[in-house]
């Protein structure tokens, strides 16, 4: 009896010190994600639009112009690269996924150093094809990392966790949401990680032998939602679901940021207590996102998420109207866990719809498709719409978008599922 | 059988509105948009949030006024009083207020001759119903309290226990086994559920939903703690290997859970956290169950069964 249990203890030691490169390949991905999404949610979405509209002196409706062609260009970036993988069968190949990664990180180093020279709008364009080259390159390369790194059972916590991480930095330590404040933030960590991935991808290690095969077993390399057949229409139903998550939320956010009295009274109050609860209720959000990935149909976590950006924005459109002159908590508070939940989602479904071979070209189609074209034409429609729009019929406008959403939605869970479907 | 318990339900619950009387009938008139003018004695209170309400020299309001935003112009009379928490409050030459006028915020803007027989609060001033002080409970009746819940809660354990074995085993089944999920899932459904109440209960009309949705809120957690308590009663008797009725040992198990809970609860710092993340617990199990109408099977695991 006691052998038994010693031989047990012996067997499951064993197995954590043989996990114990898989925990650090996992970390490893987990920070790489987390450093690069602080760095396209602070910098890139806000700092950018700071600095052409207050630094350069455009108007908002050529900033609007600008970031909406940056999307789109690193939409058509994402896909050329994420194409170009998959026939070439880059996501098998590791070593050259750091070193790709390496370079992305050198490239936007360089971009984030040299954007205060920037004098005028031609230079910001040419700036901003840099800017669209590195994050069109970052999003196939970085998400194929996943097929690598995480298993299947855990990519709901890796993506929480990075989740946690990436809004906890933005909404907690980052009073001042200005391009200067972003910049310097960026900068730090881009200078900080440029060694740490440039020693990973450029040197020989058995951690790394290791990590470079981890995508042949089979606890890596089918997705979960490739068990049942994944069909092309649920494919594309998940990047019309998270187009119109991302629309409706830049759509709704980007106004909001313009509006001191619901930023200074959340996520740009001087309180740090204030900040500090909207980081907490970041992570909690991502938790339990995190808990839910793999127990819940995603339908409920998708309709969890419409359901909450409806009723955000309704309470916003009844605190306008009544004209209250101090912000009430509740709101940013269910905005941050309707964020937290999505990219959650953002962050683990592409890989769980792949195999290490498909991987680039559907995390290309799934984030850049859906993530960045909607981030960008929302936010150039809200800058439009900041002109010609009031602030209650432009929330009023979100909100009928996301309660449309919602119930189409609510609708289609109602439909019978093929029974090999599994999402 | 079921119907009779239902009809007595009915009965008893409908017994309920002999409380009410039609004297004791609340009117109020709430504008929130456009230009209303109010002719005649009007009866109840005026609550505006927006738009405009005017009270002509030939009309009175019975009750009180409050503006929280928007315009009111009163060149009549007003029995009650006139509370302003923002928006135009302007006060005719023939305007006559019979209580007094609360000042809290937004533009006031009377004219000579208008008449306030009560008196006139600004800012801080606003005078409160005085409630006397009370003394923090001994440590003797708030154990006392907390034993008198337990026992209330394990009665109904035996209740439901009876009447809903199977819901009652799946709800506990749920929060034990899946306590990480009904978690979250509590979480969400409680943040999300009393938001938008909060929120129903803003357009006045909805308020009723409002009233039934929190108690069936509060229902889905006291349901949750009889499952988790049925749970823990169940496991004493298997660990023990308790001579214990399925009823007793739900009664006891219930009866512990209660005081344990009490007694974290009452820790300091994280006492609070612990109660919520158990209620979130026991709340999101309910939830994943229906109710207990069916068994909850981790999407993973259903998967992996098909």
């Amino acid at each position: 009896m006691h052998s038994n249990v010693t031989s047990r203890i012996e067997i499951r030691l064993l197995n954590r010190i043989r996990d114990i490169p898989v925990a650090l390949g996992f970390l490893l991905f987990v920070a790489m994600m987390a450093s690069g999404y602080y760095y396209n949610l602070t910098f890139v979405q806000l700092g950018l639009e700071d600095f052409g509209a207050r630094l350069l002196g455009l108007p908002s409706a050529a900033v609007a112009r600008d970031m909406a062609l940056l999307a789109l260009a690193t939409c058509g970036v994402a896909l050329l690269v994420g194409y170009w993988m998959w026939k070439k069968g880059v996501g098998r190949r590791f070593r050259l996924k750091l070193q790709l990664s390496c370079g992305i990180v050198a490239l936007q180093a360089g971009l984030t150093f040299i954007c205060p020279l920037i004098e005028n709008e031609a230079e910001f364009l040419l700036w901003l094809a840099g800017a669209s080259l590195a994050l069109g390159v970052g999003v196939p390369v970085m998400f194929s990392m996943t097929t690598d790194l995480v298993p299947v059972r855990l990519r709901g916590w890796s993506a929480a966790l990075v989740t946690s991480l990436a809004y906890c930095a933005a909404a907690g330590f980052s009073s001042e949401w200005q391009f200067e404040a972003f910049r310097r933030n960026s900068l730090f960590l881009l200078l900080a990680g440029l060694p740490a991935i440039g020693w990973l991808a450029f040197s020989r290690h058995p951690w790394l032998d290791a990590l470079a095969t981890q995508h042949l077993l089979p606890q890596f390399a089918s997705g979960r939602f490739r068990r049942g057949g994944v069909s092309r229409k649920q494919f594309w139903g998940f990047i019309i679901a998270m187009f119109g998550i991302y629309f409706v939320d830049s759509l709704g956010f980007m106004r909001l940021l313009k509006t001191p009295l619901y930023m200074e009274s959340a996520w740009q109050s001087p309180d740090f207590n204030i900040r500090l609860f909207i980081a907490a209720t970041h992570v909690i959000g991502a938790m339990a996102a995190g808990a839910l990935y793999s127990s819940l149909r995603l339908r409920s976590l998708f309709l969890w998420v419409f359901g909450i950006f409806a009723l955000t924005h309704l309470q916003y459109s009844f605190h306008i109207r009544l004209e209250a002159e101090s912000g009430v908590l509740s709101m940013p508070m269910l905005y941050a866990l309707a964020v937290s939940l999505y990219t959650v989602l953002n962050f683990a479904i592409w890989a769980d719809l792949s195999t290490p071979d498909t991987i680039p070209i559907n995390a290309a189609l799934g984030v850049a498709l859906s993530g960045w074209t909607a981030t960008f034409l929302s936010t150039g429609l809200a800058l439009a719409w900041g002109d010609a729009l009031s602030l209650e019929r432009h929330i009023q406008v979100v909100d009928s978008l996301a309660m449309v959403l919602f119930l189409a939605l609510l609708i289609l869970s109602i439909l019978p599922t093929r029974k090999t479907e599994t999402a | 059988m079921k119907h009779a318990r239902l009809l007595m339900l009915l009965v008893s619950l409908s017994l309920l509105l002999t409380a009410c009387d039609s004297d004791g009938l609340y009117q109020v008139t709430l504008i929130t948009d456009g230009l209303h003018e109010l002719d005649g004695n009007y009866p109840g209170d005026l609550l505006v949030l927006g738009g405009q309400a005017a009270i002509p020299p030939d009309a009175s309001l019975r009750g009180s006024a409050h503006l929280v935003s928007g315009q009111l112009d009163v060149q009549g009379q007003i029995f009650g009083d006139v509370t302003l928490l923002g928006g135009e409050l302007h006060f005719g030459p023939s305007a006559r207020l019979g209580g007094n006028l609360n000042l809290g915020g937004g533009t006031y803007d009377p004219a000579p001759g208008s008449i306030i027989e009560g008196r006139t609060y600004t800012g801080s001033g606003i005078s409160l119903p005085d409630f006397p002080e009370q003394d923090p409970p001994s440590l003797r009746s708030t154990l006392l309290r907390s034993l008198l819940n337990a026992i209330l809660l394990g009665l109904t354990a035996i209740f439901l226990r009876r009447i809903y074995p199977g819901g009652v085993a799946r709800v506990g089944q749920a929060a034990a086994r899946h306590s990480l999920v009904s978690g979250s899932v509590g979480l969400l459904v409680g943040v999300v559920g009393i938001s938008l109440l909060v929120t129903m209960a803003y357009t006045i009309l909805l308020i009723p939903i409002t009233l039934i949705g929190l108690v069936a809120l509060g229902l889905a957690v006291v349901f949750g703690w009889v499952g988790l308590g049925v749970t823990v009663g169940r496991l004493a008797v298997q660990v023990l290997k308790l001579p214990l009725s399925p009823s007793t040992s739900a009664f006891f198990g219930t009866l512990a859970f209660a005081l344990a809970l009490g007694l974290l609860s009452s820790l300091p710092l994280v006492g609070g956290l612990l109660g919520i993340i158990v209620a979130a617990v026991g709340l999101g199990a309910v939830s994943l169950t229906r109710f207990g109408l069916q068994t909850f099977v981790p999407f993973d695991k259903a998967d992996l069964a098909n």
